[in-house]
């Protein structure tokens, strides 16, 4: 069977690797319009660069996001530019910073770009006397020694100071003072705090008094205020700026809920202060996103928007003569078929030939126009997932909660990542429904993924006890997965089939024991009111849709027409399904208990044949006592109390040789308690089959090289930086290396 | 010679085998004396190159204050007359007249050792006892710690009306500023007080006009100009050259350092001889590393003694090529 070149969870996240997605991104129009554009823009880079990408759900606007982050990590990697990826949440302003905005600003340098207009303001000083001229030089190459020379008095505290404030002030000509205040703090060991309150975070009420800052960023002014200040900041430093944005229509939204349109204006506001500033931006959204911005992206960038629209049946003729070689091609009537069916949405194209490829066993055997329908209607069973997060996004919203997208849990202070979910209800501050949408390719896989579920959820209510998993299941639940679910876990994950027409209202019924349960007052009224309310809007947006492209397309030909009928073929993700189904195989093959020989094997060294002797030399000693030599020289002389001390020694001595190689052994024991907490981290966290492979070679590499004393061999790795300083595997926690370094030699 | 005693430091009566005398002809670090016998307070001497001279807390401090370092000469003076003129230096004290001065200047100027030179003087009134209070109160952890009127008001009201009262507010920022000037109101009415207000922000100072509601006398330090810097660096060394090193560095006064040397890296560069960007702070922490890293580094382990004075020069220690040395270090 040949592999399925067609991805079975085509869905681009803006947090993934953009590189590794830019070379999964064949050049279509679009693809090709934003590279167009950005290769104008960097010839001249003049004017400020600012572009709309408007289409439907699933037609590949996030995937086209990563592919210009790609272009521009590329083409400006000299200046170190500083990417911000942010999806929208349907909040006022303020609430769209703390949730999503603020959060991802602690991803950016903004404490080295600080520490260098330091090190600018030092540079100036530095240069006023001849004396301290050759600070000059040794800040140029190195703006981090500023602090250090500072603090050593070797330039003028105060003068640098006077002159930091200078260039901040000139850096940030319209930034509130708190902002400026806060930015400035970064330099310091307030950067933890400093950090907190950018991100949007409450400060308590001495930390605030502390560094002199109100509690927290209050006001939509406050929040946009902050966002332009880093982006002035990094344009001072020559550094570039690019805000990527996605799904801007919950933001935009909003403003229809009530009355006037705060949001709206506050993006034009955003959009017109980041252009000042030259900052890169790029708005991804649906149509209606845009109703609220009519034109206002042309005031910034003489580009047009571009737009992911239809594809048609050559289109998807393109699609599969790119990915798969030496099989015969659809003709134009099954395509025609195909594109019909799938809308010429770019997702549901994808799903539909990625089940038809397995149908036809790679194209291979001739598809009928009759088996291509019914594919497609079997399909049509499973909602975009999009449109089952947004579904669900608003359930959860409606029901008062605050929801993220993407959002990681951090649920161990050693493992900073923290554990992904594609979607987080919070109140107070607290997730309270943790959302998981999976698409497994077959039952095992989905076993796989729900006790996987599972044990992430044990993880997160060891600290958020009240928190609720949900998984969603793009696939029919088997009972005998559901069964997998420990009695305990019952109640605190739930699943549930996306499948099903009125699967919401089901996950609603669902969710109200498990709601009730946890204290949240939710009744069913409401829920079954708020499901209702939510499919009877995602109904209608998906009518206005249709008929607003039905519109487009009736259009006489024109150059407009033209892109329309243009190919779209969007992003391929990586098949994460059968990533998914390698970590969980994987994990559980490498974490499975180590058989005993093996642990003792790796116990042994050349210094336990030294231990073994010592004991062998006690044992001795209990058995050939000195009074039995004197029977045997035929001595008479009384040997009681010399009998008595050697058999002391020899106690002794066994007993010293049996702690020493209960030392090695425990050591051993130790080792895997410590393997196993670092795998089960990073399969929490990650998806990266490769990463859990690599790292779990990296410590069975020190357990073979030092046997006990691996934790030496594992500190030498990591001076080394040979890898398991990385992000997926961490830093080894102090509290799970060697405490005592004596008991581990 | 006085006795050496093993693990207690009087470096004043060290035999030639220590370092400083050995290299550089000197008893002492100049910069950061480790000992002085007249000072009872050791602790006082602790990185005395960063810190202010406390000679208000210890006369034994008197000699290492260089008051032509920098304008304190000048508002010595200026203090002087005009306490004097208001009937403070009069046996016994003839007045209770309150008066509130202003501090101001870059951090490492000399504004606190200023301050300490002023209460100093104070302290020499006649029949008179002054009662000290500082904010931030020592001893009390800045998240813990009271408000200045707060603390001081509390402070001010369990004294008796006929003390006379001292108070020194140091690190003063524009907030605080007007729980002083409260205070100051509140208080000099019927209290003989003294209040310095010791800040960083200079425009503090200029805010402090013929209109404000206090009359503050205002001092402003500044970093040194080049004679100043010689001038403070010669008191130094003179204080502490050993006696038989004096007609060997006839020619070399500063030994290990150039007066030369020192008045061209500190001027600022586009002016001649005028105010440059170095401080008191600045300059006594370069020379003490610089002679530190001179004893401790991996430059030749020279006899001073054994030099003559055509080798002395190649020994110098020239500013800006070792400053150039530290700052990678």
């Amino acid at each position: 069977m040949k592999l399925n070149p067609f991805p079975d969870y085509p869905v681009s996240r803006l947090d993934e690797n953009s590189d590794r997605a830019v070379g999964l991104t064949a050049a279509t129009d679009p693809i090709r319009q934003e590279r167009d554009i950005i290769s104008n823009w960097l010839n001249k880079r003049t004017t400020p660069l600012i572009v709309a990408v408007r289409g439907d759900y699933g037609s590949g606007k996030t995937h086209l996001l990563l592919d210009a982050m790609a272009n521009l990590s590329k083409a400006l990697d000299a200046e170190q530019p500083s990417f911000l990826r942010v999806a929208t949440v349907a909040a006022p302003p303020l609430g769209w910073y703390r949730t999503a905005i603020g959060p991802r600003l602690t991803d950016l340098p903004l404490k080295e770009l600080v520490v260098q207009l330091y090190a600018k303001a030092g540079i100036e000083v530095a240069a006023r006397a001849e004396l301290t001229e050759p600070a000059v030089a040794r800040l140029n190459s190195q703006p981090g020694a500023i602090k250090n020379l500072v603090s050593r008095n070797l330039l003028s505290s105060t003068a640098v100071e006077e002159v930091f404030q200078r260039k901040l002030r000139e850096a940030l000509p319209n930034a509130p003072d708190d902002v400026v205040l806060a930015l400035g703090l970064l330099r310091w060991d307030t950067v933890g705090l400093a950090t907190d309150w950018l991100a949007g975070r409450e400060l308590a009420e001495e930390q605030a008094r502390l560094v002199k800052l109100p509690r927290s960023i209050d006001s939509d002014e406050g929040a946009l205020e902050a966002l332009l200040a880093v982006a002035a900041l990094h344009r001072a430093l020559d550094r570039t700026f690019a805000l990527f944005v996605d799904e801007a229509e919950h933001f935009l939204r909003v403003d229809r809920a009530g009355s006037g349109n705060p949001n709206a204006t506050t993006m034009k506001r955003l959009l017109e202060g980041l252009a000042k500033r030259g900052a890169i931006v790029f708005v991804a959204g649906y149509w209606s996103a845009w109703e609220a911005l009519p034109d206002y992206l042309d005031r910034f960038s003489p580009s047009q928007p571009i737009d992911l629209l239809r594809l048609t049946p050559k289109d998807v003729q393109n699609i599969v003569a790119a990915r798969t070689v030496e099989t015969p091609e659809l003709d134009s009537e099954q395509a025609t078929l195909v594109a019909d069916l799938s809308l010429g949405n770019m997702r549901t194209t994808m799903s539909l030939l990625r089940e038809l490829f397995e149908v036809s066993g790679g194209f291979e055997r001739e598809l009928s126009l009759n088996q291509i329908t019914e594919t497609a209607e079997s399909l049509r069973r499973r909602p975009p997932p999009d449109v089952v997060l947004l579904q669900v996004h608003e359930l959860l919203e409606l029901l008062g909660f605050s929801v993220a997208r993407d959002e990681r849990i951090l649920v161990d202070s050693e493992n900073p990542s923290g554990i992904p979910f594609d979607l987080v209800a919070s109140r107070s501050g607290r997730p309270r429904v943790l959302v998981e949408l999976r698409h497994p390719s077959h039952e095992l896989a989905q076993g796989d993924q729900v006790r996987r579920m599972v044990e992430q959820m044990r993880d997160v209510n060891q600290v958020y006890t009240e928190a609720i998993g949900c998984f969603l299941s793009e696939t029919r639940l088997d009972q005998a997965v559901r069964d997998t679910i420990p009695r305990g876990s019952a109640r605190r994950v739930l699943l549930s089939d996306v499948t099903k027409p009125d699967f919401i209202s089901a996950l609603s019924s669902q969710l109200t024991p498990l709601l009730q349960a946890s204290d949240i007052p939710a009744t069913p009224e409401k829920l079954a009111s708020a499901s209702k309310s939510t499919v009877n809007q995602i109904s209608q947006l998906r009518s206005e849709r249709e008929q607003e492209l039905d519109h487009i397309l009736s259009d006489p030909p024109s150059a407009a027409a033209g892109q329309t009928t243009a190919a779209r073929e969007s992003n391929l993700s990586t098949p994460r399904s059968d990533y998914r189904d390698r970590l969980v195989v994987t994990y559980e093959e490498l974490t499975r208990p180590t058989p005993l020989t093996s642990r003792l094997a790796h116990t042994w060294r050349p210094l336990t044949l030294g231990y073994v002797f010592i004991m062998g030399l006690g044992l001795a000693g209990t058995i050939f006592t000195a009074a039995q030599g004197a029977m045997i020289t035929g001595t008479a002389l009384s040997y009681g109390a010399i009998d008595f001390v050697q058999y002391l020694a020899s106690i002794g001595l066994i007993v010293i040789g049996a702690l020493m190689i209960s030392r090695d052994i425990i050591h051993v024991e130790r080792f895997y308690e410590y393997r196993n907490s670092r795998l089960r981290s990073i399969y929490l966290r990650t998806e990266d089959v490769d990463e859990l492979i690599r790292v779990n070679d990296q410590l069975q590499e020190a357990l073979d090289l030092g046997g006990p004393r691996w934790s030496r061999i594992l500190r030498y790795q990591q001076s080394e930086d040979t890898g398991l300083t990385t992000h997926a595997a961490g830093k080894v926690p102090q509290s799970q290396e060697p405490r005592d370094d004596s008991r581990f030699r | 010679m006085g006795a050496k005693t093993v693990g207690k430091i009087i470096w004043d009566a060290l035999p030639e085998d220590d370092g400083f005398a050995r290299v550089f002809g000197l008893k002492d670090d100049p910069f950061s004396p480790t000992s002085v016998s007249q000072v009872t307070d050791k602790s006082l001497l602790t990185e005395l190159y960063k810190r202010p001279i406390r000679m208000d807390l210890d006369r034994g401090l008197d000699d290492l204050f260089v008051p032509e370092a920098g304008p304190f000469l000048g508002y010595l003076e200026r203090f002087g007359r005009l306490l004097g003129l208001a009937g403070y230096r009069r046996d016994p004290v003839q007045t209770r007249r309150p008066f509130a001065f202003v501090v101001s200047g870059e951090e490492g100027t000399g504004k606190s050792t200023l301050v300490s030179a002023f209460v100093r003087w104070l302290s020499e009134c006649k029949k008179v006892t002054w009662i000290r209070r500082d904010y931030p109160p020592p001893g009390i952890a800045p998240a813990e710690r009271p408000g200045l009127y707060q603390y001081l008001s509390s402070e001010l009201n369990g004294v008796s009306v006929d003390d006379y009262c001292c108070l020194v507010i140091d690190n003063m920022d524009a907030a605080m500023q007007l729980e002083a000037i409260q205070l100051y109101q509140d208080f000099s009415s019927n209290r003989a007080l003294i209040m310095f207000l010791i800040t960083k922000n200079l425009e503090l100072l200029h805010e402090a006009g013929p209109s404000h509601p206090v009359d503050f006398r205002r001092f402003r330090m500044q970093p040194l100009t080049p004679e100043q810097t010689v001038i403070f660096v010669k008191r130094r060394i003179d204080l502490f050259r050993i006696g038989a090193h004096i007609e060997q560095l006839r020619d070399y006064e500063l030994f290990p350092f150039l007066a030369e040397d020192l008045r061209r890296v500190v001027a600022e560069k586009d002016g001649q001889f005028r105010e440059g960007p170095v401080t008191l702070r600045v300059l006594a922490s370069i020379l003490h590393e610089l002679m530190e890293s001179r004893l401790i580094g991996d430059g030749p382990d020279i006899e001073l003694a054994s030099l003559s004075r055509d080798q002395l020069h190649d020994y110098l220690i020239f500013l800006r090529p070792a400053y150039g040395e530290l700052v990678v270090a």
